[in-house]
């Protein structure tokens, strides 16, 4: 039996293959850590700021997202979803791209006046203002500890929709029921309506998921939280997936 | 037992790969970059750079059909085989870059000219771009700066632009092109979306035959011009094909949901 000696290491391979996956699932479930909630969403940039002899530029998500909704940014003046990607310039701040859309010294700061508002290399600037800004925001566990779906709910704060160019509003309000690949976990409820408040659907569609349900039915846990599908925005900016009810509805902690 | 086994494994490991689509977001091209395409047949092996080509310098001064029906340009990157031969013949590129065309008065740069001195390695580049020219996207701004706005690709509404005058496609090549008898034009019509909820996606012929004529979409990309002949999905769409063979790369691309389904007539 010429076959037996590498059958035998062929099946230690697919045992060891198994084993592997379970191992790697168990410790993609384990949820990383949260940074301060005065940090959460804030990003350092420095795609070619130190190379230009100036410090990284800092970036918060909480100062912008009481002003704007994530499209404003994040479709209109086309910035991505990853951090130091954008090939954002001085001159095309100069000429109203990008930062410069606002930036322009007459809605917001300019850039010319105050160069360290932004090149400052502190991933925690202006965060001593944190607990005055959040005070009468609705609260929330983790992120940021705002609740900003409440917010918007309340109409407490009517962040813009577009700058320039009216977008229209998605009319797609369908929630869908996405079942748990394992049989213990409740399904999670997926609310269009929640979302396209705050995004086009270009943000998610088709990168991030494709059109139909079926499609991205192999989306797992272990992915979302390594920042992908979900774990695009719910790891970084948007409530993060420590609050495994808020998609969940049925699970309790 | 063995192959069995193999097949297995094999199965496995691709399974892996297989449903690793989805989840990241691809990087999109920049407003000054949508509809670039990078030409690279013959160029790298005769020592050049490869084409790089801009749609929009070229949509706001000539229709599409002009080049993808008239002059037999294929609708994807390197699928035409263009050689510097065909383009001093006058075929392809040479059709209008012969140093002798006009466009509003001006003479058009002649593209690979047989008396080609060592002092036109200049115009050579204007094509075979030696590396990332920042010019052209100042000249991208400076030309789109005061053309009507859209949410996506090229930020421009070359629709719009054409209606408010502001572009003059030229649809007809002195010399090249044929004039055909006009056919009637169907009118708008909804094309039902399959998920309920969805607006209906309301098409019209009319804004399609303005640029492309009949030639560009059918028989090739459409087979009849009778709604419903021709099956498709959102995800082959997606996929660059059917209506994506246009709108994912050079017409106003597919993020723009609510171009397309509108449900009332624009």
């Amino acid at each position: 039996m010429p076959y037996r000696k590498s059958s035998v290491v062929l099946l230690l391979l697919l045992v060891a293959t198994a084993l592997g996956w379970r191992d790697a699932g168990a410790s993609a479930y384990a949820l990383p850590e949260l940074p301060a909630a005065a940090l959460y969403g804030n990003l350092l940039i420095d795609r070619t700021a130190t190379a230009h002899g100036v410090k990284p530029v800092s970036f918060s998500h909480w100062t912008h997202r009481t002003r704007f909704t994530c499209r404003v940014c994040h479709t209109e003046l086309e910035f991505d979803m990853a951090v130091g990607v954008t090939e954002v310039s001085c001159d095309d701040i100069k000429e109203g791209r990008y930062c410069g859309a606002c930036h322009d010294g007459k809605l917001a700061f300019g850039q010319q006046e105050n160069c360290v508002y932004c090149h400052n290399g502190d991933l925690g600037f202006r965060s001593e203002e944190f607990a005055a800004f959040s005070q009468d925001l609705p609260p929330d566990e983790f992120g940021n500890q705002i609740d900003w779906s409440e917010m918007m709910r309340r109409g407490q704060v009517q962040p813009q929709t577009y700058l320039r160019e009216p977008a229209p509003e998605p009319t797609f309000d369908k929630s869908l029921k996405l079942e748990a690949a394992w049989g213990r976990i409740p399904p999670a409820v997926f609310p269009h309506k929640e979302h396209s408040q705050w995004v086009d659907c270009d943000t998610c569609h088709p990168d991030l998921f494709n059109i139909k349900q079926k499609t991205t039915e192999h989306f797992s846990m272990s992915r979302i939280l390594k920042g992908e599908f979900c774990g695009y925005c719910h790891m970084k900016v948007a409530f993060p997936m420590n609050a495994c009810e808020r998609c969940h509805p049925g699970m309790s902690r | 037992m063995m192959r069995g086994l193999l097949i297995l494994f094999c199965l496995l490991l691709s399974s892996s790969v297989l449903f690793a689509a989805g989840g990241v977001k691809k990087k999109r091209p920049r407003a000054y970059d949508y509809g670039q395409v990078v030409i690279n047949n013959f160029s790298t092996s005769s020592g050049l750079s490869p084409v790089t080509f801009d749609h929009w310098t070229h949509r706001s001064k000539y229709t599409c059909r002009v080049c993808h029906v008239d002059l037999a340009f294929d609708m994807r990157a390197n699928s035409t085989e263009i050689t510097a031969a065909d383009n001093m013949q006058g075929y392809y590129c040479g059709s209008c870059h012969n140093g002798k065309s006009l466009y509003q008065g001006q003479v058009i740069f002649a593209a690979c000219d047989p008396a080609k001195k060592k002092t036109d390695n200049a115009r050579c580049e204007r094509c075979h771009l030696p590396a990332k020219d920042p010019a052209r996207k100042s000249a991208f701004y400076a030309f789109t700066k005061n053309l009507p706005s859209d949410r996506f690709g090229n930020k421009v509404n070359w629709e719009q632009a054409e209606i408010d005058g502001l572009i003059q496609p030229i649809d007809y090549l002195e010399g090249i092109s044929v004039k055909n008898p006009e056919l009637p034009v169907q009118k708008d019509f909804a094309l039902n979306a399959k998920v309920d909820g969805m607006p209906d996606i309301i098409f019209s012929h009319r804004k399609h035959t303005d640029w492309n004529g009949c030639e560009t979409c059918h028989p090739d990309i459409f087979v009849g011009v009778k709604k419903g002949s021709t099956k498709y999905s959102m995800i082959e769409i997606f996929d660059n094909k059917y209506c994506g063979v246009c709108h994912g790369s050079v017409a106003f691309p597919l993020q723009g949901c609510q171009r397309c389904h509108t449900e009332k007539v624009q």
